[in-house]
């Protein structure tokens, strides 16, 4: 059984022996020993959202969290570059991108075709290992966000994998859809130039 | 060594659980006598005294281990965090002295004196005196200021004030204390610019803004985090305060940082502390620990009356404060403070 002895860490350190643990020991249960009730429940937290079933123990003043593997495939190790100095950066690209969005269809030609279009996108990209950081939703694409919209479970499950959300609260206002938003947040013009002008976007 | 390194627990993530300290004041008899106009009883940012009819003092401090290894950094940080308290009485910040702990060891490699660069940086672009303070040796770092401010007794903000119908206004978005505690572990080191730049920057701006429209209550966001904040307006306020998460402003990494487990010691604290927070069904664990993030140097919580909202959004929008949203409204008393849908 692969042991991470995380006694006397300073916090984050318990969470982050344990996610280096995971990473070299994909698929593999490990159990983590920490001494106070915080460090515990912070792994419990990695654990579960790395799909692995927990089990927390108390035993001798020191906490036992059993994490258990399931069946889900492994992270993909993520690509990295080395930078002139010789230090080793990750790339934006292994961390997910930032989607914009400004339509609930995708593409020109048929807008039947590109309403289909955009769930099966929204569904394959879901299904990715590396999920994108953020989706910007302006204009037509905050009419995924309505209440009866096909897209809408489809961004909720994104949602839930940790994607954020952010959506035009101008443009919510101008579709009604603002009192009755029930996924991600609300965001405005100045942010999402802010991102624009800082990060690389991919615009659909 | 890293100066993070030093502190178990950095910036408001380690101000002393809130059931602790409610025990050792309770029951002491307090000199008070009829110039105090605020004091501690319900939970204000900073104590008012009135001097003439005009005007009246304002006194807050605010001091903690380092929450970022760069030493300038920590020092402007806590710097707008001292600072924030007056600006959330709607004070103006006149004075300041420096409270400071720290080993022999880095004073002498003048990473102490960087940190009074940091600090007397933010305190010239306040406009604030700093005319002293007082230093001991310490094995663990800490820094901050005990700054005077001034205030007309009519016009003092406080906890207390907040009506049914008003609007809620946060400031500065949520969620530094995970961000802080991932850069400890050496993740989400580009997503923590952002907070830490947010930490940074004083509430001054939003705060003048804010004195050109009706204020009923204001606070800032810092080490109980936003619903424990929220209590303490709902309670000094006696009504109940209603947040609709998705107009919550956070930091970018903030919910998949929470999400791996990266969470302080305080969010724990928060929660059981601040626990008469009505949570609707749908809020996940990761959206709770947002709620309850402890903040370092965060947004003024503000409720004002609901028509002058839109107005004063966009000025605090148009003029720096481009993060400022509104996040809910107040509601009368219920059986819980907050709900948080």
């Amino acid at each position: 059984m692969i042991t991470v002895d995380a006694r006397g860490q300073a916090c984050p350190e318990p969470v982050i022996l344990t996610k280096k643990a995971m990473e070299e020991n994909p698929q593999k249960s490990l159990v983590t020993i920490v001494d106070n009730i915080v460090s515990a429940n912070n792994v419990e937290k990695l654990g579960k959202s790395r799909f692995y079933t927990v089990r927390k123990e108390e035993r001798d003043n020191l906490f036992y969290v059993h994490l258990i593997s399931a069946t889900t495939e492994p992270e993909v190790l993520q690509p990295v570059t080395k930078s002139a100095e010789g230090a080793v950066m990750e790339t934006t690209f292994s961390r997910g991108r930032i989607l914009l969005l400004s339509k609930d269809y995708l593409g020109e030609g048929s807008e039947e075709l590109g309403r289909n279009l955009m769930k099966t996108f929204l569904y394959a990209l879901g299904e990715t290992y590396t999920l994108p950081r953020q989706l910007l939703l302006i204009n037509g694409a905050v009419r995924m966000t309505a209440t009866d919209s096909p897209c809408l479970p489809l961004l909720v499950g994104l949602a839930e994998k940790g994607v954020a959300i952010e959506i035009c609260g101008i443009c919510l206002d101008f579709y009604g859809l603002k009192e009755s938003l029930s996924v991600g947040h609300i965001t405005n013009m100045y942010t999402i130039v802010e991102t624009l002008t800082k990060e690389e976007v991919v615009v659909l | 060594m890293k100066l993070t390194a030093y502190a178990k627990k950095g910036g408001c993530a380690c101000k002393l659980a809130p059931q602790a300290l409610h025990n050792t004041l309770q029951g002491m008899n307090l000199w008070l006598d009829e110039n105090v106009l605020v004091d501690m009883e319900y939970a204000d940012d900073g104590g008012v005294y009135r001097l003439t009819d005009e005007l009246a003092l304002v006194q807050t401090v605010d001091f903690f281990p380092p929450m970022v290894d760069d030493p300038y950094t920590f020092g402007r940080i806590a710097a707008a965090n001292s600072l924030s308290d007056i600006y959330a009485m709607g004070g103006v910040a006149r004075t300041a002295l420096h409270v400071v702990a720290f080993p022999l060891a880095l004073v002498q490699q003048g990473v102490l004196q960087a940190v009074q660069q940091g600090a007397v940086d933010t305190l010239r672009e306040a406009r604030v005196a700093l005319l002293g303070g007082h230093t001991i040796e310490d094995a663990v770092p800490k820094f901050g200021l005990a700054v005077t401010g001034t205030v007309h007794p009519q016009k003092i903000w406080k906890n207390a004030g907040a009506l049914p119908g008003d609007a809620l206004i946060l400031t500065k978005p949520l969620g530094t204390g995970a961000l802080m505690t991932a850069v400890k572990g050496g993740l989400f080191m580009e997503e923590a610019q952002a907070a830490i730049l947010s930490m940074t920057r004083l509430n001054k701006k939003a705060s003048e803004i804010a004195a050109r429209f009706t204020v009923h209550a204001c606070t800032d966001i810092t080490g109980f985090g936003l619903a424990g904040h929220s209590t303490e307006m709902a309670k000094a306020s006696q009504v109940s305060l209603h947040i609709n998460r998705r107009f919550l402003p956070v930091f970018v990494g903030t919910s998949e940082a929470v999400r791996m487990g990266l969470v302080p010691a305080a969010t724990y604290h928060n929660r059981q502390a601040f626990s008469e927070v009505d949570f609707a069904s749908t809020v996940t664990e990761e959206e709770k620990d947002i709620c309850y993030d402890p903040q370092t140097s965060g947004g003024l919580l503000l409720a004002v009356p609901s028509k002058e909202a839109t107005t004063f959004l966009q000025a605090l929008q148009e003029e720096d404060v481009a993060e400022a949203r509104i996040i809910g409204e107040v509601k009368e008393k219920r059986n819980k403070w907050v709900y948080i849908t």
